[in-house]
This record gives structure tokens, C-alpha cells and sequence, in this order.
């Protein structure tokens, strides 16, 4: 029987700063959108060759789905960058957590009948990572609504003097935040942990086969969890930066 | 709660690591890769849209030009009609011309025939006359056996002529 660990398994320390798989992951992700985010800026064209039209038509699409919640183009390219590098990043990290031999090449631990320890793990299915970008995307949504409305009319969102009730839904606001991030990190985490699970699962019972449509799924699962991580974020920011 | 956080690996260390990971990815991205494309995308559609425009003036140019093609046209034929008609009348009045010249030529012409007809006419006339004086002469003389005085026979016979020639 696998031996599943909630928790990314630590390789290496660096001076004392833990070096997990999923970290690692999460590095060759970043490695594989900066090579082709450098590719496309170095030959863009008028005529576009296929990378370039790649990153078009997901621009294009997110900017489409984007325009249809913050109502207008010019808000979608200004929050375009956050919202399309958290879909990418999510996405990639997903659809390479599947790849042949993430999760089942790696070491072990005390020698060949210890613990077994995959070199590289599924980025989002580390609870420090989906923590991590609801943490930011939860600070940035706040940020875009303070430079738009500015501190005070944002702040009083959280905290109103007007009347009890509405400071009490006020607190309930500022709980939500918070709520917001425990919610968006353990959706994504759950999502992806319980699809490598299943995973681990029918590769163990039926290796042969089997898994093949539990893998289909999972590229599916990878793709519509980033969908709406990325769609509630525009959500998010559409409620945070709209006037009352 | 402590073996919760322990349990799910959450680490401080690692939300930073991810945390930066994340913001280098969306520095990088911003800057190599939605900058340039939102850029060329404008740049696509303000090229379609000039594109489009140029098209339309193309069409309306070419409207124009077909209208002034078909107005050049029946302004050439119009012009080409009346040319021809104005050359069919230039002819004709040439025509006319060359052919009254010709029969006052010819006219000319048979009238000097004609002169040169009758002057030759009168000059064979009097050739014959003279000769037709010899030979009568000569017939009376040899019907009379001598030669008439000369002088006087001649006359007489030259008078005869005249008179015969007169008559004529």
C-alpha cells in the first residue's frame, strides 16, 4: 500500500530553509512560463507564429471572460496580469502533476525499504502553496480596492459607525476576507490532494488501464480548478472596486 | 490547531518561497509576455481597422472610377459619332467637289478635243484641196492631151475648190 503524505515531502535543506517537492514543482513551472513568456516577447509579430498565437488566444479568452464581470476591456487588461498568471501557474502545476513520473520517481528514505519520497509532487496539492495565492490574490484584491476607491470609503466597508447593523456586517466583512483565503486555498488544495489520491489509489488496484479515465478527469479537474480560481479572483475584484 | 498546521506542512518559509515564486512568474509574464501581446493585439486591431478603412475608400474610389469610366465612355462615343458623321459630310462635300472639278476637266478637256479636232479637220481640208487641185488639173489635162496654161487653169480650178469646199 502508497504511503500518502498531506504534507510535501522535504528533499533537501538549503541553510536550514526546507526544500520540498512541491516547491521544486512549483520552480519548474515557473522555469517552463518564463522560457515561453521570453520566447513569445523575443519573436512577437504583426502575423503571429504558434507560441505567440498560444498566449493570444488565452489572452484573448481570459480577456473575453473578464470583460463580461468587471464590465469593461480596459479593466480587464488592468487586472489581466494578476488573474492570467494565476490561471497559468495553476494550470500548468496541475496538467504537470500528472506527467509520467511526477509522484512515482524519487528516492528513498533509509535506504531501499524506507520511506519513499517523489522527487516532484503536484505544486497545488501543497497546502503552502494554494495558501500562498489565496493570500495574495485576498491582499491584491484589497489593494486594487483601495487605489480605486481610496483607504477610507474601502476601510469603511469593514468598519461602519453608522448603526449596529451595519457594523456588524461590517466584522462580517472583514471575517469573509480571511474566509475568502481559507476557502480559495483549501478548494484548490482539496481538488488537486483528492484527484492525486485517486490517482495513487487506481494506479495501485488496477495499474493497467485503469487510471487512464481517472487521468482524463484529472486534466479536466487541473484545468476547470484554475478556471475558478482565476474567475472568482475577477469576481472578487469586480465586488472589491465596484462603488456602493 | 498547532497539529493541524503541522499536519498540513503549512511552513512560513514556504508561503514565502511560493509567495515570491509567484510574484517573480507575474513580474516575468507582465513584462515578456501580456505587455507585448496586449500591445500587439492593439496594434493588430488598429491595423485591421485602417485596413477596413483603407477598403472602403478603395470601393469608393473604385465606384467613382467605374462611373467616370462609363461617362468617358459614351463622352468617347458620342465624340467617335460625331467625327463619323462630320467625316461622311466632309466626304461627301469632297466628293461633290472632286466631281465637278472632273466634269469641268473633262469638259475642258473634250472641248480642246474637239478645237483640235476641227483644226485638224480644216488643215486635212485644205490639204486635199490643194491636192484635189493637182488632180483635177492633172485628170483635164490628161483628158485633153496637153497641159492647160497653168497660170489661168490653175485658178479656175482653185475657185472651183473654193467653191466646192463653201459649199461644203
Amino acid at each position: 500500500m502508497p504511503h500518502i503524505e498531506i504534507a510535501a515531502e522535504k528533499l533537501v535543506s538549503f541553510f536550514g530553509f526546507p526544500i520540498t517537492n512541491a516547491l521544486l514543482t512549483s520552480w519548474i513551472v515557473v522555469g517552463i512560463l518564463v522560457f515561453l513568456a521570453v520566447l513569445v516577447s523575443r519573436h512577437i509579430r504583426l502575423i503571429p507564429a504558434p507560441i505567440q498565437n498560444m498566449f493570444e488566444i488565452v489572452v484573448e479568452g481570459f480577456l473575453g471572460l473578464m470583460e463580461g464581470v468587471l464590465g469593461s476591456r480596459k479593466n480587464s487588461e488592468k487586472y489581466l496580469p494578476l488573474v492570467g498568471t494565476l490561471f497559468l501557474f495553476i494550470v500548468i502545476s496541475n496538467w504537470l502533476g500528472i506527467f509520467p513520473g511526477v509522484g512515482s520517481i524519487g528516492i528513498f528514505e533509509g535506504g531501499a525499504h524506507g520511506k519513499f519520497v517523489p522527487l516532484l509532487r503536484s505544486a497545488a496539492s501543497d497546502i503552502n502553496v494554494t495558501l500562498a495565492l489565496a493570500t495574495i490574490t485576498v491582499i491584491l484584491v484589497n489593494v486594487s480596492a483601495i487605489h480605486t476607491l481610496g483607504v477610507g470609503t474601502h476601510l469603511s466597508k469593514y468598519f461602519s459607525f453608522k448603526g449596529p447593523i451595519e457594523f456588524f456586517v461590517g466584522i462580517l466583512e472583514f471575517i469573509s476576507e480571511f474566509a475568502k483565503i481559507i476557502s480559495f486555498s483549501f478548494r484548490l488544495f482539496g481538488n488537486i490532494f483528492a484527484g492525486e489520491v485517486l490517482l495513487v489509489i487506481t494506479g495501485f488496484l488496477a495499474p493497467y488501464g485503469a487510471p487512464v479515465p481517472f487521468l482524463m478527469l484529472e486534466v479536466f479537474v487541473g484545468f476547470i480548478q484554475a478556471l475558478v480560481f482565476a474567475m472568482l479572483t475577477t469576481v472578487f475584484i469586480s465586488i472589491a472596486v465596484a462603488h456602493h | 490547531m498547532s497539529e493541524l498546521i503541522h499536519e498540513f506542512g503549512v511552513d512560513w518559509r514556504l508561503l514565502l518561497a511560493q509567495a515570491i515564486n509567484f510574484f517573480v512568474l507575474l513580474y516575468v509574464l507582465k513584462r515578456f509576455a501580456y505587455v507585448p501581446i496586449l500591445n500587439m493585439l492593439r496594434k493588430r486591431k488598429g491595423e485591421i481597422e485602417k485596413g477596413i478603412r483603407l477598403r472602403d475608400v478603395a470601393e469608393e474610389n473604385l465606384k467613382r472610377i467605374d462611373t467616370l469610366k462609363e461617362e468617358t465612355l459614351d463622352q468617347a462615343k458620342t465624340d467617335a459619332l460625331a467625327i463619323v458623321s462630320q467625316g461622311v459630310l466632309l466626304a461627301r462635300e469632297k466628293k461633290d467637289e472632286i466631281l465637278a472639278e472632273t466634269a469641268k476637266k473633262s469638259e475642258g478637256i473634250i472641248l480642246e478635243a474637239k478645237r483640235m479636232i476641227r483644226e485638224e479637220k480644216a488643215k486635212m481640208t485644205e490639204e486635199f484641196v490643194g491636192d484635189a487641185e493637182e488632180i483635177v488639173r492633172l485628170g483635164i489635162a490628161r483628158v485633153l492631151g496637153k497641159m492647160p496654161a497653168e497660170k489661168r487653169d490653175q485658178e479656175l480650178i482653185h475657185e472651183a475648190m473654193q467653191a466646192l469646199k463653201s459649199a461644203k
